[in-house]
């Protein structure tokens, strides 16, 4: 450690390895040198094997001040002889700090950002956490795609997050949905509120009676797409959502919640027919569809708790799914994702559909809620279109071929 | 001057075979491997001296996308040609 090692101590080192006497050694050391040298002087570089390169490198004279006198003085020029190890000998001696690499600073994440988040999120690693190194980098559409067979390590992260946002909305739709934007919000109103999980039994009373309230439909049918303007049943579950009563109802009308889900049968109501419908409704009828939505919860928490609870994300996601596909009996389901920094388009697709290539159909669904495909705002509610409206299908080449056709001309057209 | 044409200058002058003195170079080099990587320097009169150095660790902004990283601490070998080659360069 630290020793000098002269040329004798070389040349003993050297007869130890080599098994020759020291003299031979000393001589080629000499002359190794003394030819080294000569080649330097006379301006060529010279490389060895396993050792190095020596370099010699003119530096031109320069002016500059003398700091005595002030005068400008010239510097002569001079040349340098640099050296550059081999790899073999360079990392033989970085050999102590070979296991370090060259990282990245997070400038962004700092001590405070990292408690706060601490504080929200005491027990579950929160969708913040992973949020917050990624948000600096916005992924413009290419990046996206190229990205898009990475993120499932990405997804394997935070695997809670997605499922959180996934179960949350799924059960919903084969309560009574018919729109789609708002709901996850009436859902946290009514949250809010403390509504119990005691409504856990409704499914299956909820399910059953069904087709026998489709019949009765049609008479209380309004002119609005079918959805029913008179009678008690007329009000949406945004409603309620919007201006929630905190009372609690005194009786169930249960006839009510039967005949909600059949409207859904005949129509996809758009977002105007919402609007208005909400606009005419909302004051009138706000009872029944607070006990619709109490069930809702109940169903929900049902289904959540079923299922295991958040961390079981992808399969309790797929099982919520199905579970929600028998009660709805064959009724297009709505299905909505939010877009969060981390999940954007690409992800959505590859998680509904199984291949990226259909965030094309995601967009056009969503065209008046998304304007640029390639910077979706985090928070933006995303509405999920059936596989089967766009002959979506991972395994079909065809498919896939005509997504990726689609998506080349929008981003082309951008 | 590269390896080879190195190796059959000195082994020209020596009186050797080209094999017998690049076996002399390679044992020079596994030398140098073992004792610059225990930190020892080798001095070599009239020459210069092989020094390893520790570089400490360091913060640098990457050119390319302008974040910054951290450079971890490493041992370089350094050269440092003596005052004799110094005088004969010039």
């Amino acid at each position: 450690m630290n020793a000098k090692i002269t040329l004798v101590e070389l040349t003993q080192l050297m007869a130890e390895s080599t098994s020759t006497t020291k003299r031979v050694c000393e001589l080629f050391l000499r002359e190794l040198f003394a030819t080294i040298s000569q080649a330097l002087i006379e301006g060529e570089s010279v490389k060895i094997k396993g050792i190095g390169t020596f370099k010699v490198t003119e530096v031109k004279p320069r002016k500059s001040v003398s700091v005595q006198s002030g005068k400008s003085i010239e510097v002569k020029g001079y040349s340098r002889i640099t050296f550059t190890p081999t790899k073999a000998l360079a990392a033989a001696v970085n050999q102590p700090f070979e296991q370090f690499e060259t990282v990245y600073l997070h400038d962004e994440v700092s001590d405070e950002k990292l408690a706060e988040i601490d504080e929200r999120y005491p027990s579950i690693l929160p969708e913040d956490t992973v949020e917050v190194p990624a948000a600096q980098e916005e992924p413009s559409g290419v990046e996206q795609l190229a990205a898009a067979p990475n993120q499932n390590d990405d997804s394997a992260d935070n695997l809670d997050a997605p499922s959180t946002t996934e179960v949350e909305p799924q059960p919903v739709p084969d309560q009574v949905r018919p729109t789609v934007i708002e709901e996850p919000v009436g859902q946290k109103a009514l949250a809010a509120f403390g509504v119990p999980v005691e409504h856990e039994p409704a499914p299956e009373p909820e399910a059953a009676p069904e087709p026998e309230a489709a019949p009765e439909k049609p008479a209380r049918l309004g002119p609005l797409m079918g959805i029913p303007i008179d009678g008690p049943s007329t009000p949406e579950p945004e409603a309620v959502a919007a201006k929630p009563v905190p009372e609690p109802e005194p009786e169930p009308d249960e006839e009510d919640h039967f005949y909600r889900p059949a409207p859904r049968n005949i129509f996809t109501p758009t977002k105007e027919q919402i609007s208005r419908q909400q606009s005419l409704n909302e004051r009138r009828h706000l009872w029944p569809w607070l006990i619709a939505a109490l069930v809702a919860v109940g169903v929900l928490g049902y289904v959540f708790t079923r299922c295991g609870g958040p961390s079981d994300s992808q399969q309790a996601a797929v099982v919520a799914n199905s579970d929600s596909i028998e009660a709805a009996v064959e009724e297009p389901q709505v299905i909505t994702d939010t877009v969060t920094a981390q999940v954007v388009l690409v992800t959505l697709s590859e998680k509904y559909y199984g291949s990226p290539w259909f965030w094309v159909y995601i967009y056009e669904e969503n065209k008046d809620i998304i304007s640029n495909p390639n910077n979706v705002r985090p928070g933006t509610e995303v509405v999920i279109p059936p596989a089967e409206k766009y002959g979506i299908d991972a395994n079909d080449p065809a498919s896939l071929k005509k997504a990726q056709r689609r998506s080349w001309e929008l981003l082309k057209g951008k | 001057m590269d390896n080879k044409k190195l190796v059959s200058t000195v082994a020209t002058k020596l009186g050797r075979t080209n094999e017998d003195v690049s076996k002399l170079l390679d044992a020079l080099a596994g030398v140098m491997r073992t004792r610059c990587g225990e930190m020892d320097t080798i001095v070599v009169p009239s020459f210069g001296t092989f020094e390893p150095k520790k570089r400490n660790e360091r913060v640098m902004i990457n050119p390319g996308n302008g974040r910054r990283m951290l450079i971890p601490p490493r041992v370089v070998l350094t050269f440092k040609m003596s005052h004799v080659l110094k005088a004969k360069l010039k």
